[in-house]
């Protein structure tokens, strides 16, 4: 269950980069940043 | 709003490297959790050993935990401690730490495990603003203590169930409870990291065949069941000559007996599964009340509270609060006072013999505070 759980965060990771990159909107691009904190920080087991 | 650039590609890997740097800062922080306080044993610890050693499964994970012994000169009966079944309820701890840096046993032996639940100490709980750590001081220096939480870290159990099903009675609780240890037991040994760190504890007392298990804990003032001991019914007779001598010594406590359709704590499950006499010990900690005001070191460890205060005023709490609060010293006064009767009571009662020595009396540690009591941190 935990390996679906990460599998679905890495995902999550992967699109919400991939949009950030696409973004044209800087204020979007800031909120994106700051949704990925979290998410990375539960990736890699750390909080 | 909206705010468009032409170099929006730019923005964007400027912004990836801020959230790099601040994961990299983050993850320093939470990873600090996982030090544990040093812990200087004294001179009546004679083994010290890990909790696996019980069950093996255990070991490696972030469930294991130190086991201290202080086996008696002369032969006896046995004890076992817990502290730290719930981090955030410090009293406990800090009583096993006294026990584990000061005792001496005269007769019998003495089990200590100040961390019960090591994983819950390498976090805090979610939205509590509460400490990482807090510290005491002693005659040699300042000590830290970690402040934990209530239930095993999310990371090393994760995720959580809807509901959560007690494997050995079908109870149901709220998802969140399953990373409780003091709903977990008597524990599985295939079950989750909590179950398994229970079922650890009860195979330590079948193989040693401990005669008496005290689980500390604190509760917030506001909770009914406070300043009290929740005895197993097979322990009643000696939980209620225990309280006599606490209440002599000034103690204002009271005798609970273990519900019998409340599963999975230690005075219930404990009792039912092992041939211990469980008890388990609540004293009024503000730091993890609802009605507190701001949570950091000083209420920790100096347990005072203005809207306590107030809310005592109102007559909406179980025990009396006024400016004085509930220091911690008191309430580490109060366990360690309430260890030691059950000792006497248990060899009183002609059903052994386990002799505590060498632990400083309730009026003591109120008076001189925890800190008189604690070695010297190492240089």
């Amino acid at each position: 269950m935990l390996y679906i759980y990460l599998v679905l965060v890495a995902l999550l990771i992967i699109n919400i980069v991939w949009n950030m990159l696409r973004e044209k909107d800087v204020l979007v691009q800031v909120d994106a940043a700051l949704v990925l904190v979290p998410l990375i920080l539960r990736l890699l087991l750390i909080k | 709003m909206q705010l468009h650039s032409k170099h929006h590609r730019i923005w964007a890997v400027a912004l990836l490297a801020v959230t790099a740097v601040l994961c990299v800062l983050l993850a320093q922080q939470f990873l600090s959790m996982h030090e544990a306080e040093p812990i200087y044993p004294g001179p009546g610890v004679t083994e010290e050993r890990l909790l696996s050693d019980w069950f093996p499964a255990l070991k490696g994970t972030a469930g294991d935990t130190d086991v201290y012994i202080l086996k008696g000169e002369e032969p006896g009966d046995s004890m076992l401690v817990l502290g730290g079944t719930h981090p955030n309820e410090p009293a406990g701890q800090m009583s096993a730490i006294l026990l584990v840096e000061n005792a001496r046993m005269a007769a019998g032996t003495l089990y200590v495990i100040p961390r019960a639940n090591h994983s819950a100490f390498t976090c805090t709980d979610p939205q509590e603003g509460a400490p990482m750590r807090f510290t005491i001081d002693t005659p040699g220096g300042e000590r830290w203590f970690r402040f934990g939480s209530r239930a095993t870290n999310p990371v090393h159990q994760w995720p959580d169930p809807e509901i959560y099903v007690h494997a050995s009675s079908g109870q149901r609780l709220s998802g969140s409870e399953t990373r409780n240890l003091n709903r977990s037991y008597p524990g599985r040994p295939d079950g989750t990291l909590t179950e398994r760190i229970s079922y650890a504890v009860a195979e330590l007392i079948r193989a040693e065949g401990i005669d008496i298990t005290i689980d500390l804990h604190e509760a917030s003032p506001e909770y009914p069941t406070i300043n009290a001991v929740v005895s197993h019914e097979d322990a009643m007779e000696l939980s209620s000559w225990a309280l006599l001598n606490m209440q002599m010594e000034g103690m204002d406590i009271m005798l609970e007996p273990s519900p019998k359709n409340l599963h999975g704590l230690t005075h219930r499950e404990l009792g039912d599964f092992t041939d211990t006499y469980a008890v388990l010990m609540e004293t009024a900690n503000p730091s993890q009340g609802r009605l507190r005001g701001k949570t950091d070191e000083a209420l920790v460890v100096e347990g005072k509270d203005k809207f306590y205060v107030r809310a005592a005023q109102y007559g909406r709490l179980y025990v009396p609060f006024d400016e004085d609060g509930h220091p911690l010293n008191e309430r580490v006064a109060r366990h360690v006072t309430g260890i030691l009767q059950f000792a006497q009571a248990y060899t009183d009662l002609g059903l052994g013999t386990v002799t505590v020595d060498n632990m400083p009396s309730f009026t003591d540690i109120q008076d001189n505070g925890v800190g008189a009591y604690l070695n010297a941190p190492a240089i």
